[in-house]
């Protein structure tokens, strides 16, 4: 929000420059984003309030009062705006009433001023407005606004004439509940239609604003007007934030009350600005303000004690700094006993009466059930604790029954809950509690309590920690303040948080968990960056094209996507290795990337379910064979099962149908990744048709594989073997078999018959052409044969090569010896 | 043999001493294998002229014997150690030239085996982790598709609260039941930071702790330049009973200036965040300009990195702890932006367009 360096100054008097201020407001209490100096000495500040201190701070008065605080006048030295006014004899009361149906409103106050004159607004008004972007209307309407933007209060003025009588005789304002569908013109001449949700202020037949957000038409102020109404009211904030969002509306005023402002302001700010009113358009003003509403004043106590203040802080601020800086934002500080208080205000309560659901606002001190009696006399030690007694079982620390202390909540079984019943512990063996078999607030014995034992505990708890404490009266504008730790915010930022020593922490020499996960996939990416692959980031999601392609299978669904491309949650990672292929490959001889990342699908019970991918993708320009593509990437997906310790890693190309993106795939050239008979993913070449659709022009082959199955399977765990002392003897031989045979099969066959002394068998060539039969290919293998006993003797070696020939022959490959 | 006889000692070692002169001469022209050959052959070979005379001794009286005997050995020791110092000359001569035959041009660029990169933002995440694990960190992760539990209320920003303007969120589409509102009631999203993980870890474990936790997150906007509907951000959280903020102010010291530099200089400042009290922007001092004032810092010389701040109570106790009985502190940066400041990156959409171009200068 933009703020008037002339304005805050009016509230604040300093001596300091517009960017002194600036500079010791951002560095203490909200960011100045910039200072802009304007004509007449003036500035302008562009302060970020955020939600925290919307409530207070979007206001001349709210920012002076800060300013004050930081600079170290001390909030006693503000002057808050005050414009004298006369009431005349006729009370307001006699002419206008007010009946507030809905608890959505907390404060609903009202005067009334007749005979105004309306015109336009004094030079200093109008170009206080302007600087800060709000058109001059005439001088009722820009005096609302100047006491909205002066002390952070909305306000509204409706025409008297306009309002229809009420059978009474006055004239009659209703704050409800709209209609279902309810409509209403707003000032600017449009029409909204409302929800039962939302709140309207009515005359005696229909609704004149919606509440906290717009004013109507119908009972606007024009030239014409004489008499006026003028409201100054405050409402539950997420009534209004609901129906701003619902009707797509955002004012000053719903911005202000979504921050829930301060109740008590709604008095203030119609007093000031009826002066303001009668002091630009004259009038006469009635006698009184017309209130309603269930909202009670009250003192907002916190109690904090200096031992937790400088613990959480970490420096050892003296508690007559903490004192003084608190006053300094306009708190009242007091030293005080928490039992001592404890047992005044116990003692205080005796004999109120019990009623089952009493508001602890709205009724006490004057009747009670158990838990609004506790969160009562809490609320008078300064503890905030939750209204239900379930939940303040859980407010603090379990207690014994033997070690209870004054203040302890002790609990009691019900009948049909748990914590059915709740009391405080105030020392002597007793409990004060509101009992609802004698009707009463009363103090007992435990075992009175407890009905002799026919009753069951069920817990203590202790909320008070430190008895010894600074009891806080926070200011009533500052609704952020509630919990100790909101005290030490303000004492830690007014003291200086650069002023804070650095201490390392002091902590238990425990190794930190390492995520395997994690570990293994920077494995695997190193050696896909280490091999020649690019790592690339796509984006989460896919738009209808992909979804197109896909044709099927229920993707993940925005509801508010910001565009056709970004609408659905990536099921698979490989659209995104497609499309920056496509933006590379005309550069690039070769085009190697990967990329980790998570994917999205409904899993069998429909929940959304995430998985860890890691995919790869290789194009290449020029290759020797269609196939290289394939089988150079196959090598890479060898090089990073090899690095996870994972020997057990093969592809299978039998009934291969992913679960995701079946279309996605070649309709041969793919196969099943497993590890084992798990299957972890897929490998294969992209389907041409898929291709086209990318302008992409040669093979891509890919690979996905769903990391956290491979990463459980990973082990880094490697066994030395010894260093044979026999030599090995090695011999080739080379298998003429059909095209279409499985060099798996040729491979297994050899092993099997070779026994434990083949060693190895290692597939050094592959070859189809010239010189061979149409139709087969030529596979050339070293054979490599060892003892870990003996020599092995030629005889013996010749022996075991032949039999392997023999099996190889028998299933009618020609085997070529060298 | 018979005209051996005719020749006196007196001859004889007149031919020596011709020999021996004609040898010296024919060393000092050797210039090649063969002609050194040719000279041994000459000299020693097995009708060479020092050899017939050695050979002709047995025909002298023993008294002559004496007088030439040594005379000829002597000569012939003198030959051989001249051919072999002669060896070795032309040996040393020979690996000179061919030495100078090997000559290659090291300036000449190296052969590379072709390497791929990592993303950038892979390299300042793996950067900014190990920092914090050599502090004794543990890395953990958490789900991107999140519910608004813990993306929002275990964090202490409840539903119509102002709060939630902060983070402009991707929702996921749910079953609309008929006649319901088409208002979003749905309660899975896209999460919006990386701070559920701080909720979800400390469901499952006790205290004391310290974890960071990497991660993608997401915002509802249209990309510019400056924003992106995804990037990434790194959560930090430490909790133990005695945790506070100048311990706060130590960790995060130690780390910007193991990433910045140990000249930097650190400040904070009061925001706003629902899930910590108090909340902090962290600045660091420009390292681009030390602080004087540039483009990078907008001439401010500190530049935004984090934000930090203590542990709000409401998050503990959602996650099941005594805020009385723990304190800790919490903070959260955005890599995609680190990365740029490291890298002078100047548009935040070059992360996720993959244009090999960008990607190689990593």
């Amino acid at each position: 929000m933009k703020f008037l360096y002339s304005w805050i100054k009016e509230y604040a008097p300093t001596t300091l420059s517009a960017a002194q201020a600036a500079e010791l407001l951002t560095r203490k209490s909200f960011e100045v984003e910039s200072v802009e100096k304007i004509k007449g000495q003036d500035a302008l500040l562009y302060i970020d309030i955020l939600p925290n201190r919307s409530h207070d701070a979007l206001s001349h008065l709210g920012v002076a009062r800060e300013l004050a605080a930081v600079s170290g006048q001390g909030v006693s030295k503000i002057k808050s705006p005050h414009y004298p006014f006369k009431e005349s004899r006729k009370k307001t009361s006699e002419v206008l009433e007010v009946e507030v149906r809905t608890e959505a409103c907390r404060r609903y106050c009202a005067r009334v001023i007749r005979g105004v004159k309306v015109g336009p607004s004094p030079r200093w008004l109008q170009e206080r407005l302007e600087n800060l972007g709000i058109n001059s209307i005439n001088n009722l309407v820009d005096a609302t606004n100047y006491v909205m933007l002066a002390m952070g209060q909305p306000l509204h003025v409706f025409d008297w004439e306009k309002l229809s009588d009420a059978s009474s005789g006055k004239k009659k304002i209703v704050v409800r509940l709209a209609q279902k569908n309810e409509k209403i013109t707003t000032l600017d001449e449009k029409e909204y239609t409302l929800n039962d949700q939302m709140v309207v202020i009515a005359d005696a037949k229909s609704a004149q604003a919606i509440a906290g957000i717009k004013g109507g038409s119908v009972a606007g102020i024009s030239a014409q007007t004489k008499d006026i109404v003028i409201e100054s009211a405050n409402f539950e904030a997420a009534f209004i934030r609901r129906a701003s969002r619902a009707l797509n509306l955002r004012t000053d005023a719903s911005v202000r009350f979504e921050a829930d402002i301060d109740p008590a302001l709604t008095n203030l700010a119609l007093e000031v600005v009826a002066g303001l009113i009668q002091k630009l358009a004259g009038g006469e003003v009635l006698s009184g303000q017309v209130v309603s509403g269930h909202w009670k004043d009250r003192k907002n106590l916190v109690s904090a004690s200096v031992e937790m203040i400088q613990r959480l802080i970490g420096e050892e601020i003296s508690e007559r700094e903490i004192i003084r800086l608190l006053q300094n934002v306009g708190c009242n500080v007091q030293k005080v006993n928490l039992e001592k208080i404890l047992h005044k205000t116990v003692t205080s309560l005796a004999g109120k009466p019990y009623k089952y659901g009493a508001s602890a606002t709205r009724e006490a001190p004057n009747a009670f059930d158990c838990s609004s009696l506790t969160l009562y006399v809490f609320r008078a030690l300064g503890i905030e604790i939750p209204r239900i007694s379930k939940y303040q079982r859980f407010a603090g620390a379990s207690v014994k029954q033997e070690d209870l202390e004054v203040g302890d909540l002790v609990f009691r079984r019900g009948k049909t809950e748990d914590f059915g019943h709740v009391g405080i512990y105030v020392g002597g063996g007793k409990i004060t509690h509101a009992d609802r078999v004698q009707g009463k607030v009363i103090t007992e014995t435990i075992k009175k309590f407890f009905q002799n034992g026919k009753l069951k505990w069920q817990g203590a708890t202790r909320v008070i920690k430190d008895k010894e404490v600074l009891l806080v009266t926070i200011p009533h504008w500052r609704r952020d303040i509630v919990l100790p730790q909101d005290v030490v915010e303000e004492v830690l930022r007014l003291w200086g948080l650069d002023r804070v020593p650095e201490k390392m922490p002091l902590a238990v020499l425990q190794p930190a968990e390492q995520d395997e996960v994690r570990l293994w996939l920077d494995e695997a990416e190193n050696i896909l960056a280490d091999s020649g692959f690019y790592e690339v980031k796509n984006y989460s999601f896919i738009g209808e094209r992909e979804k197109a392609i896909l044709a099927e299978g229920a993707l993940i669904e925005l509801a508010n996507p910001v565009s056709p491309e970004i609408k659905y949650l990536r099921p698979t990672l490989f659209f995104g290795l497609l499309q920056n292929i496509s933006i590379n490959y005309l550069l690039e001889k070769r085009v190697a990337l990967f990329e980790q990342g998570k994917i999205f699908s409904y899993s069998d019970r429909g929940m959304a379910a995430e998985r860890l991918f890691l995919s790869g993708a290789l194009f290449l320009n020029k290759s020797a064979s269609s196939a290289d593509v394939f089988y150079e990437l196959k090598g890479s997906l060898e090089n990073i099962m090899d690095k996870l310790g994972i020997d057990d890693f093969w592809l299978d190309d039998a009934d291969v149908h992913p679960v995701v993106g079946d279309v996605l795939w070649h309709p041969v050239r793919r196969a099943w990744v497993k590890i084992g008979d798990e299957v972890i993913g897929v490998a294969g070449e992209a389907n041409p048709l898929v291709l086209k659709q990318y302008d992409i022009p040669q093979r891509v082959a890919l690979f996905e594989m769903d990391f956290e199955k491979v990463a459980t399977l990973a082990s880094a765990e490697r066994e030395y073997g010894p260093i044979p002392k026999f030599p090995s003897a090695i011999r080739d031989i080379a298998v003429a078999v059909g095209k279409d045979e499985k060099i798996d099969t040729v491979q297994e066959l050899i092993e099997d018959v070779g026994g434990s002394l083949l060693l190895d068998s290692d597939l050094f060539d592959i070859y189809e052409g010239e010189n061979m039969e149409p139709g087969k290919k030529s596979l050339a293998f070293h054979l490599i044969f060892q003892s870990a006993e003996k020599t092995l003797t030629d005889t013996e070696v010749d022996g075991m090569v032949r039999r392997i020939i023999t099996a190889l022959e028998k299933n009618g490959w020609e085997v070529r010896k060298d | 043999m018979e005209s051996n006889n005719h020749l006196t000692v007196k001859q004889i070692t007149e031919n020596l001493k011709n020999i021996q002169a004609d040898f010296e001469n024919s060393v000092l022209r050797i210039a090649t294998a063969q002609e050194l050959e040719d000279v041994r052959v000459r000299f020693l070979g097995r009708k060479g002229m020092l050899t017939e005379i050695l050979k002709s001794l047995k025909d002298f009286s023993v008294e002559d014997k004496k007088i030439i005997g040594p005379k000829a050995q002597a000569l012939k020791e003198l030959v051989q150690d001249k051919l072999s110092q002669k060896i070795s000359e032309m040996e040393n001569k020979l690996v000179a030239e061919t030495h100078r035959k090997e000559w290659i041009d090291v300036s000449a660029p190296g052969h590379r085996v072709k390497k791929g990169h990592l993303h950038p933002l892979t390299l300042m995440e793996r950067k900014v982790c190990s920092i914090f694990e050599r502090m004794g960190f543990a890395i953990v992760g958490g789900p991107e598709l999140e519910t608004e539990w813990y993306n929002f209320d275990a964090l202490n920003i409840p539903k119509d609260h102002p709060a939630r303007d902060l983070w402009d969120t991707f929702w996921i589409k749910r079953e609309i039941k008929e006649g319901g509102s088409k208002n979003i009631k749905s309660e899975w999203l896209m999460r919006t930071h990386t701070s559920p993980v701080q909720a979800r870890f400390m469901e499952k474990h006790n205290p004391p702790l310290r974890i960071i936790a990497p991660g993608r997150v997401f915002r509802f906007e249209n990309a510019n330049a400056t924003h992106e509907i995804q990037f990434y951000q790194i959560e930090g959280l430490m909790v133990g009973p005695d945790v506070s903020f100048a311990n706060m102010k130590a960790i995060l010291a130690e780390f910007l200036k193991e990433l910045f530099g140990k000249d930097s200089q650190v400040r904070y400042r009061p925001t706003f965040f629902p899930f910590v009290e108090p909340g902090l922007e962290v600045d660091v001092s420009c390292f681009n300009c030390g602080g004087k004032g540039c483009a990078v810092c907008k001439r401010t010389g500190w530049v935004e990195i984090l934000g930090a701040g203590m542990v709000h109570p409401a998050v503990f106790r959602a996650a099941g702890y005594n805020p009385q009985e723990v304190s800790g502190f919490a903070f959260g940066m955005g890599l995609d932006r680190l990365a740029m400041l490291k890298y002078k990156i100047d548009d935040t959409r070059l992360f996720y367009q993959n244009d090999l171009r960008f990607l190689k200068q990593f």
